[in-house]
């Protein structure tokens, strides 16, 4: 009985901010933990409640509101920290104090969901880079390659064409037909000489004078 | 003609320096998270009509007081006793009830006082208990029975009890002050102002029991 009323005084001290050391720390410890000390801690601070304002603000909707923050504490890690989750958390708080912050939090509950959604987008940015990139290199490949014993229709029909080697007399080649339609129907073997690359250009050249 | 002695005039001085909010915040960071709640029942209410003169929502006041306690607690080793802790707790409130509207997208009820100011204003500053949204008759007739309690009870006092509670409660005296003006030393104020809320909680513990049936 002593021991309670000597802790409930030390608790009226506390309440006055008028305690240091061990006997802080007493009552500290019997107003956060005893019931009675709760209690005492609560019955005072709203006696000077309604002494500083007239009234009270005592609700039925206090034990609800303790109990929810009670759980909701019991999901922060506990303190002390670690050193770099501190840095984090002082940036918040900075935030929050000069008020500068009114983003997303940067602590959510769903921010391991939220990491896998950036992942995710980051590789599908990746992916469409990667589909691009191989298509415009297919679409030069194309636009780069052999042409095959091809042979534009235009020069199906036996036109003049000049020779290219200098020095020489301009000489005239007269295209083939039939050899042209053998060369297209045999396109598969046309296509490599022994320089062992597209040697397409050479169906239209000749060494020969102008006597062929 | 002798003059009459002229009555001691009581200034009303400011508050002692009060280190126990940063030594509960110490032992919080130290990993003690019930002095935590200590802290957050002797701000719960101011903190929630400060909201409240924000917001007209009792389920949102006490959604935005929530997360400022939770706030402070993640910020709480940022706290280093520069300013008092309810300075500090005051902004992060309003931050949060502000990121609370912009969130919501609502039209806040912000009045002039709450929108002016931007200092933690005048804790005697209450225009009434005025009834919000959500509030039940019941809670209301109950505050206003703590009240009626607490003023019976303090009429009640023998006169050197209920003025050493009232300087220090209603004037904010230290107790260095208050022994000046009662002319008695500190500890017979401690103990006075102690039997003083013995006898008003007397009165008030019942009534806060029913309320909060369950401690925290």
């Amino acid at each position: 009985m002593q021991e309670a009323i000597k802790n409930r005084e030390l608790v009226s001290a506390l309440v006055d901010g008028q305690l240091q050391g061990e006997q802080f720390a007493q009552a500290a410890d019997w107003a956060a933990r005893d019931v009675e000390g709760q209690l005492t801690w609560q019955a005072y601070h709203a006696v000077g409640e309604v002494l500083r304002t007239g009234d009270s603000m005592a609700s039925d909707r206090d034990a609800a509101f303790m109990a929810r923050l009670k759980i909701r504490l019991q999901q922060e890690p506990l303190y002390p920290r670690q050193a770099d989750e501190n840095k984090l958390i002082a940036l918040e708080a900075l935030d929050i104090v000069a008020g500068t912050q009114f983003g997303p939090k940067k602590y959510a509950a769903n921010d391991a969901a939220y990491r896998w959604k950036r992942l995710a987008g980051f590789a599908s940015i990746l992916a469409v880079v990667a589909v691009g990139f191989l298509a415009s290199g297919i679409w030069d490949g194309q636009r780069g390659a052999p042409q095959l014993a091809q042979v534009p229709a235009e020069a199906m029909q036996s036109n003049p064409v000049a020779s290219p080697l200098p020095g020489d007399a301009p000489s005239v080649m007269i295209r083939d037909a039939e050899l042209d339609a053998l060369l297209v129907a045999h396109r598969q073997f046309g296509g490599t000489t022994a320089f062992q690359g597209p040697t397409g250009f050479l169906r239209n050249a000749t060494f020969e004078g102008g006597g062929r | 003609m002798t003059e009459e002695p002229k009555p001691q005039v009581v200034q009303a001085q400011p508050a002692a320096p009060d280190n126990s909010d940063l030594l509960l915040v110490e032992r919080a960071v130290a990993g003690d998270q019930e002095a935590f709640t200590l802290l957050v029942v002797k701000y719960q209410r101011r903190v929630q009509r400060l909201i409240g003169r924000m917001v007209r929502d009792v389920d949102l006041v006490e959604d935005i007081a929530q997360e400022t306690f939770i706030r402070a607690y993640r910020a709480l080793h940022q706290f280093r006793g520069d300013a008092q802790f309810y300075t500090w707790l005051y902004r992060i409130a309003v931050n949060t009830a502000k990121k609370f509207l912009l969130d919501l997208k609502r039209n806040p009820t912000v009045s002039d006082f709450a929108a002016k100011t931007d200092d933690e204003g005048d804790e005697t500053f209450w225009p009434g208990h005025e009834s919000t949204n959500d509030e039940t008759p019941e809670s209301v007739l109950a505050a206003k029975e703590v009240g009626l309690a607490v003023n019976a009870a303090l009429d009640a006092l023998p006169e050197d009890l209920r003025l050493a509670l009232t300087l220090r409660e209603m004037d904010g005296m230290s107790y260095e002050d208050i022994a000046g003006a009662m002319n008695c030393p500190i500890g017979t104020v401690r103990s006075r102002i102690f039997r003083a809320r013995e006898a008003i909680s007397a009165k008030v513990k019942p009534m806060l029991e029913r309320q909060t049936s369950k401690r925290w």
